[in-house]
Order: structure tokens, then sequence, then C-alpha cells
């Protein structure tokens, strides 16, 4: 009986922690689109704030990449961490690439977490 | 490289854990089931050990659950004869009063050979000696033998005998082994005697057994 108790417990912990790890990826996730939506508003409206807001996203991505890496193969990890070390110099050509790269950061964040979400089609 | 090393460590960890949860009938014979998870955590557990890209949690996550979900059906077969059944198989009967049921073999998949190896691993080189042989849902084969065949044993020539446990070893290697001790009916004074009758010291003690009569065998430390 202990036994099954002991694996009650183990479930539930199980449970919980997926759950928790959800609700903290969907967070996370939150803050990023925040961050990246900042660097975009200011780049439409040419704002001085610009490098400070890139600087901003780039440093709450390596909190990001602690957090996910727990919960995701970090090889789609890096390769957002690829994408985000473009950013500057495409800020620099001046070009439209930089708005690009960013809403495809942001389309790939959220890849990564629908990728969590248990729906029908990733469970079976 | 370092990643692996500490990953492995973890991994070993937990599985001896989650083997000594599932119990020691995991160490055993496996039943179908067992068996199943056995395979599923060998393969789950190398897969972060190997592939450093992937979480250990993605590893921990589903060696936990199937051994937990293993405990749960194993305390649902045990209130569950049909739940037991189709986790578990029944055992067959393949050999009755020396009759071999040639459709039960053939059903099992078992050739002749395989009978006949499992029949001369419990020393049985007649087919026609055995009484009752069962195939059990571990795939082992119990014999029977009939009585004509079997060694003659006290109760079958009426000898009176008392039944008594086997000799403990209520001492190893100086230390002494409570349970053993309780099980013969000795405790630690009647030691202490024994050993000052024997003119030697605990600590001297390599193996002291005894049995519920209290005869006794010392082994004396010689390093």
């Amino acid at each position: 009986m202990k036994r099954l108790a002991l694996c009650i417990a183990i479930m539930l912990a199980i449970i919980s922690s997926c759950l928790a790890s959800l609700y903290m990826l969907k967070a996370a996730t939150d803050e990023l689109y925040t961050k990246i939506d900042l660097c975009l508003v200011a780049y439409y409206s040419e704002d001085d704030t610009l490098l400070d807001n890139l600087e901003d996203f780039e440093n709450y991505w390596g909190e990001y990449y602690v957090k996910a890496s727990f919960l995701t193969r970090s090889s789609s990890l890096d390769d957002i961490s690829g994408m985000i070390s473009r950013l500057e110099p495409l800020l620099n050509e001046q070009g439209d690439e930089f708005s690009a790269e960013l809403n495809s950061i942001r389309f790939r964040a959220n890849l990564l977490y629908e990728s969590q979400i248990p729906h029908f089609r990733s469970v079976f | 490289m370092l990643i692996v090393f500490f990953r492995a460590i973890i991994l070993y960890i937990v599985i001896v854990f989650c083997v000594r949860l599932m119990g020691k009938k995991q160490l055993g014979e496996l039943q179908p089931s067992e068996l199943v998870v056995t395979i599923m955590l060998s393969n789950i557990a190398t897969l972060p050990i190997e592939d450093i890209n992937i979480p250990v949690a993605m590893g921990l996550v589903p060696i936990f659950t199937i051994v937990c979900i293993d405990v749960f059906f194993s305390y649902f077969s045990l209130s569950s004869r049909g739940f037991r059944r189709l986790m578990c198989g029944s055992p067959k009967i393949i050999i009755s009063d020396g009759v071999l049921d040639q459709k039960t073999l053939k059903s099992l998949r078992f050739t002749i050979d395989d009978l006949f190896e499992a029949l001369r691993g419990q020393q049985v080189f007649d087919i026609t000696q055995v009484q009752l042989a069962v195939v059990e849902t571990t795939g082992q084969i119990s014999v029977y033998v009939k009585k004509g065949g079997q060694p003659l044993t006290p109760s079958d020539i009426s000898l009176d005998f008392k039944s008594s446990n086997p000799p403990q070893l209520i001492v190893n290697d100086g230390e002494i082994v409570e349970n053993a001790m309780q099980l013969v009916g000795v405790d630690r004074r009647w030691l202490e005697i024994t050993l000052k009758n024997e003119n030697i010291m605990l600590k001297d003690v390599f193996i002291m057994t005894c049995d519920n009569e209290k005869n006794y065998n010392i082994i004396e430390k010689e390093i």
C-alpha cells in the first residue's frame, strides 16, 4: 500500500509539474511577445529607444532559453538564438528584413509553445 | 561529455529506484506486461543520455509515468482476476497424466524441442512420468511428476520428524544480526556467555551460525 501511495504521489507530482511548466512557458512566451512588440513599435516609429529595447529583448532571450531548455530540444532554441544574433546587423542594414526577422522569431516562439500543448494531433 | 556523464548517473539512480518501486517480482521471471515495461524503461533511459539535445525531464517523466502505471495495474490485477488474465494471460496445461495436449502445445507455439528441454531441466526424461505439466504465464514449465517417480520423503514412510528452521547467521564479520537471533530464539546475553565460554571476542568472530536447538558454529577471523 505504501508503494501505491508513493506512485499516486509521483503521478500527481508529474501532472502538476507538467501543468506548471506549461503555465511558466506561456508566461515567458507572452513576455517575449511583449519585448518583440516593443522592438517592432520602436522600429516602425523610428524611435530612439529601439536599441535599448533590442538589448532588453536579447537579454530576456537568455532567461527564456534557460526556462525553455528544460522542456524542449535545445536545437530548436539554438535556431532562434541564431536568428536573434542576426537582428543587430539587419538593423544596421536598414532594410525590411529586421521586422521580418522579428516576426519570424515571434512565429518560432509560438510554435515552440504550441508544441508543448497536448493537442489531439500531437498526441496521436 | 560531462553532461552525458551526469545524465548517466541521474538516470542510473532513477532506474534503480524505479525497479525497486516495481518490487522484487520484476527481478525474477517477467510477466508479459513487466517485460514490456522493462524494455521501454531501458530504451527511454538511454535517449536523454545519448542525445544532449533532449532535456532530462523528457526522460524522467515517461519513466516515472510508466512505472507508476505498472504499479497501478499490479494493484488492479490483485483485485480483478479478469484484468489479471488480460495483462498476464493464464497458465496452460500441456501434459496431463502422461498425455501430451498437442492442440495446446501448438497454440502456444511450443516446439517438442522446447518442451523436452524444459522437462530435462526438471530432471524428467520420460514424458509418461509426468502427472501434470503447466506452461506458466512467464513461459516457464512447471512439472509435477507421478507419485511413483517422486523421491521418497519421511512422510511417505510415516517417519516422525520435527520441523525446524535452518541455521541462521547471527554474527556477520563481528556484527550481530538481531533479526536472525530473534528467529532462532537467542539473545545478546546468550551470545555473550557462549563467546565467553569459547574464549573469543565478538570482534574476532567472522561467521557464527545458530539453529533453534542452539547448536552453533563459529568461524574466527583469520586476517
